[in-house]
């Protein structure tokens, strides 16, 4: 987050998924529009209601053909969905987010009921989720050879 | 958190209708979206707008369109593979488990 954002882009950002696309910020990404076009391009900004600037962009039209944008902006409402590059850890980069970012908490805004229940949330759902993927890990994971007791003898 | 349980595992708790989608993490969801496109695929995160990270998507999009001849509505389905998928919040219609007999 560049030093534009208002304690308002901040507060948003915390609380939602926001925090994930601006993890976004400076990695390609393809960005799907409601009107059917893509646009992929660097990340270079996303702000407090999902606007994204872009730079570098190749915008595939209706008509399949390709423009080039050196800047591009897109206004939030017309975002669809946002392709996330494969070799991103969604949880990794939400908690560098937050939690790399010390100054979003340190106005007036994070003192507030709302906010520490929003964040205690977000802590117990990213333990849960962490929590989950260890199961599954363990789980997953074949027993070591030898460890069974039952042999032929 | 005084109780030593809820530090180990916190209990999900169903007291409002996105406490359901909660209960759908890291499980493959069916969403239906605006502009008749579905999405299948696995809950990574969601939020309060439903905004929503899905991973090994596939989606759906049915386009309608009207034989020449015999004017018959022909529906035609296009799919496709995306590994991981942010989904802006305002487009989604529902969300609910897969049916059965699709992934």
């Amino acid at each position: 987050m560049t030093s534009l954002s208002t304690a308002r882009d901040r507060y948003n950002a915390a609380n939602s998924l926001l925090c994930l696309l601006q993890a976004l910020e400076g990695r390609v990404a393809v960005v799907e529009l409601r009107n059917e076009m893509a646009v992929k391009g660097l990340i270079s900004q996303v702000d407090g209601f999902m606007n994204v600037s872009l730079q570098n962009a190749t915008v595939q039209g209706n008509d399949d053909q390709h423009y080039h944008f050196e800047e591009f902006f897109v206004k939030a409402r017309n975002i669809r969905y946002v392709q996330i590059p494969e070799d991103i850890d969604i949880t990794e980069a939400i908690k560098n987010q937050l939690e790399g970012k010390p100054k979003a908490h340190k106005t007036d805004m994070s003192s507030t009921t709302k906010a520490k229940l929003a964040r205690k949330r977000q802590k117990e759902t990213l333990k849960f989720i962490q929590q989950q993927q260890q199961a599954e890990k363990n789980e997953i994971e074949p027993q070591p050879p030898g460890t069974s007791q039952e042999t032929d003898e | 958190m005084a109780d030593e349980n809820e530090t180990s595992a916190p209990v999900i708790t169903v007291e409002e209708p996105l406490d359901l989608i909660r209960l759908s993490l890291d499980e493959r969801i069916y969403v239906k979206m605006r502009n008749e496109r579905e999405l299948r695929g696995r809950l990574h995160a969601y939020d309060q707008h439903l905004n929503m990270v899905l991973g090994e998507v596939e989606e759906t999009v049915t386009t309608v369109e009207i034989d020449e001849e015999t004017y018959e509505e022909v529906y035609r389905t296009t799919k496709r593979n995306i590994p991981m998928l942010f989904v802006r919040g305002d487009g989604v219609i529902l969300v609910s488990p897969p049916m059965r007999g699709s992934v």
